[in-house]
């Protein structure tokens, strides 16, 4: 348990001292969501709105998540060493979870600023940022294992695309489908289905990411 | 020959469905009507009909009205153009207790054919009104002979319930198989699993690309019947299996491309039986999920894929599920002989 927050604080460390990384996700997010801003220039209805938001959160997960592993390639024998492959897989999860909350977080507040704030409301602001979190969180899990798979490969960037974008695809409709639902105020209730399946679909990627991640890992 | 009695079945299986659902005719049914709307001005009627015998049953044939109320409105045949044509004269009625009745024609060759969304205008609705015994003239008949049900707008083209439905099939196995034998490389790491797992794909890819055509086929047949036969309209819809069913398609290309792009044999079985286990789980949650979030045009699509909701009858049946066995008998063999091939290839190349 605290190898992996010794792991989770490196992976901060790392990102805080050298700053390209989250000065890179920072400046995509702000720059994807104002072009957004000029583009449509208030001409937005809600569902735009939602898929919108969802489409450049996708985009800033596989610019965060791609990097996950190539920086590991050189220093794959001492990590060896010093860890099992899953706890390294756990600390590497966990990292990009806590980066997608914040990405996720951030482009939130990006969109409520710059492109249209009047979908959001108190009443539907927690359930909507519940949502928010989710979708990060399993973005985070299934682009961890997918560039884990990528990083094996000589061209990391364009196979993150091509192995990451179909297989996302079933999660992000339901992120979709829910957060939408959510947006135009229907209670858990009525959308409660769709939480249990982005849930099952996230614990049920966990296990698998766990149980297959030490054949990727193994040279 | 022990072993091989699933081949033998797959063949008859095959030639059966092949024999069977190409041959049977499609019951006759009625194919339209020249007005929807009966009014005191409007009462007679022009009928089409589809492989029906009008002309050669002019004795036995009688016609009537009926709605749900079970209310019953008698009606003539004035004319008999041809074997699929007819023109039918309407008493008509001005007190209905529910305006929309159902046409119906029976003949002692085609038995009783129905036409529904007949609506009486003008009539006085909801009067009440004892409900009449049959007409007098009207006789129904019922055929017995072997046939597939008419469905409008289907036709002759709901054979292909039992070419494009098994594929899919077919595929959805075949898949499951490869995750198996990735699964059984990881777990002993023998190359010859990982070739298994991997024509397995290809066998699994070829089944989804002769689905897709199969389905399009269908598709712009059916569901875009309004479009011109040339143009591009029509040949793809927007219906959740379709999308479900292209993006599984490029879950699996995506599976060769990651292979080829790892240049390390063994490492790259390894990393690509991963990558299958994982897709394979992802599919199967895209054919799941994916239906029950949008309603689409396929049949029993309201918000449920099971399988007990097709609109099959049980003379489709008889023809339906031999097709699916039949299908994935024949998809495990062919599955069969291209991994031999691959594997003695394999031991060509590296074990001289």
């Amino acid at each position: 348990m605290t190898e992996i927050a010794h792991f989770v604080k490196k992976e901060f460390q790392l990102d805080w001292r050298n700053r390209t990384l989250i000065g890179s996700i920072l400046l995509y997010v702000i720059s994807s969501i104002y072009v957004t801003h000029l583009a449509f220039q208030n001409a937005i209805d809600l569902p735009t709105w939602n898929s919108l938001f969802w489409i450049i959160t996708l985009f800033t997960a596989f610019n965060a998540s791609s990097k996950s592993f190539s920086q590991e390639e050189r220093k794959f024998l001492y990590l060896y060493m010093l860890i099992s492959p899953q706890k390294l897989l756990i600390s590497k999860m966990l990292y990009n979870i806590l980066l997608m909350l914040i990405i996720g977080s951030l482009s939130l507040f990006g969109f409520y600023l710059f492109i249209s704030n009047e979908f959001l409301s108190t009443d539907n602001f927690w359930l909507y940022y519940l949502s928010v979190s989710l979708g990060a969180i399993g973005l985070a899990v299934i682009l961890t294992m997918i560039s884990a798979i990528a990083s094996k490969t000589g061209n990391q960037t364009g196979m993150m695309a091509i192995l990451g974008f179909p297989v996302i695809i079933p999660f992000l409709l339901a992120t979709i489908k829910f957060s939408g639902e959510t947006l135009i105020g229907k209670g858990l209730h009525l959308s409660g289905s769709y939480l249990l399946m982005m849930s099952a679909i996230i614990v049920m990627v966990g296990l698998l990411s766990y149980l297959l991640f030490p054949y990727i890992w193994r040279e | 020959m022990q072993n091989n009695w699933w081949k033998i079945l797959a063949c008859i299986l095959l030639i059966y469905t092949l024999i069977v659902g190409l041959s049977t005719p499609i019951e006759p049914g009625l194919k339209s009507v020249s007005s929807l709307i009966i009014s005191p001005e409007n009462t007679s009627i022009h009928v089409e009909g589809y492989n029906t015998h009008f002309l050669d049953q002019k004795e036995s044939q009688s016609v009537t009205l009926r709605n749900d109320s079970g209310q019953w409105v008698c009606a003539e045949i004035s004319k008999v153009i041809s074997n699929t044509e007819l023109l039918v004269e309407i008493d008509y009625t001005p007190k209905v207790s529910q305006a929309m009745f159902r046409l119906f024609i029976s003949n002692s060759l085609d038995g009783t054919m129905e036409y529904s969304d007949m609506n009486f205008k003008g009539a006085e609705v909801n009067a009440f009104i004892r409900a009449n015994s049959a007409c007098s003239n009207f006789t129904g008949y019922s055929k017995d002979t072997f046939a597939f049900p008419y469905v409008r707008n289907l036709y002759e083209s709901i054979r292909n319930l039992f070419f494009h439905v098994p594929m899919w099939f077919a595929m959805i196995v075949i898949m499951l198989l490869s995750a198996i034998y990735g699964i059984l490389y990881l777990a002993k790491g023998e190359i010859k699993r990982d070739i298994q797992s991997e024509t397995a794909i290809s066998v699994g890819l070829l089944l989804a690309f002769l689905g897709l055509a199969t389905g399009s086929v269908w598709a712009k047949f059916t569901w875009s019947e309004h479009t011109a036969i040339w143009s591009l309209q029509g040949w793809w819809v927007d219906d959740p299996k379709l999308n479900g069913s292209a993006i599984a398609t490029l879950i699996y290309c995506a599976y060769y491309v990651l292979k080829r792009s790892i240049n390390d044999k063994i490492s790259a079985a390894r990393i690509a039986a991963v990558y299958n286990i994982f897709a394979f789980v992802m599919f199967f949650v895209l054919i799941m999920i994916y239906p029950r979030i949008q309603g689409g045009l396929h049949p029993g699509m309201e918000n449920n894929p099971a399988f007990s909701s097709y609109d099959l009858n049980n003379n489709l049946r008889l023809v339906f599920y031999p097709a699916i066995i039949g299908f994935i008998l024949l998809s495990i063999w062919i599955w069969q002989i291209r991994s031999r091939i691959a594997w003695l290839k394999y031991k060509r190349e590296y074990e001289d």
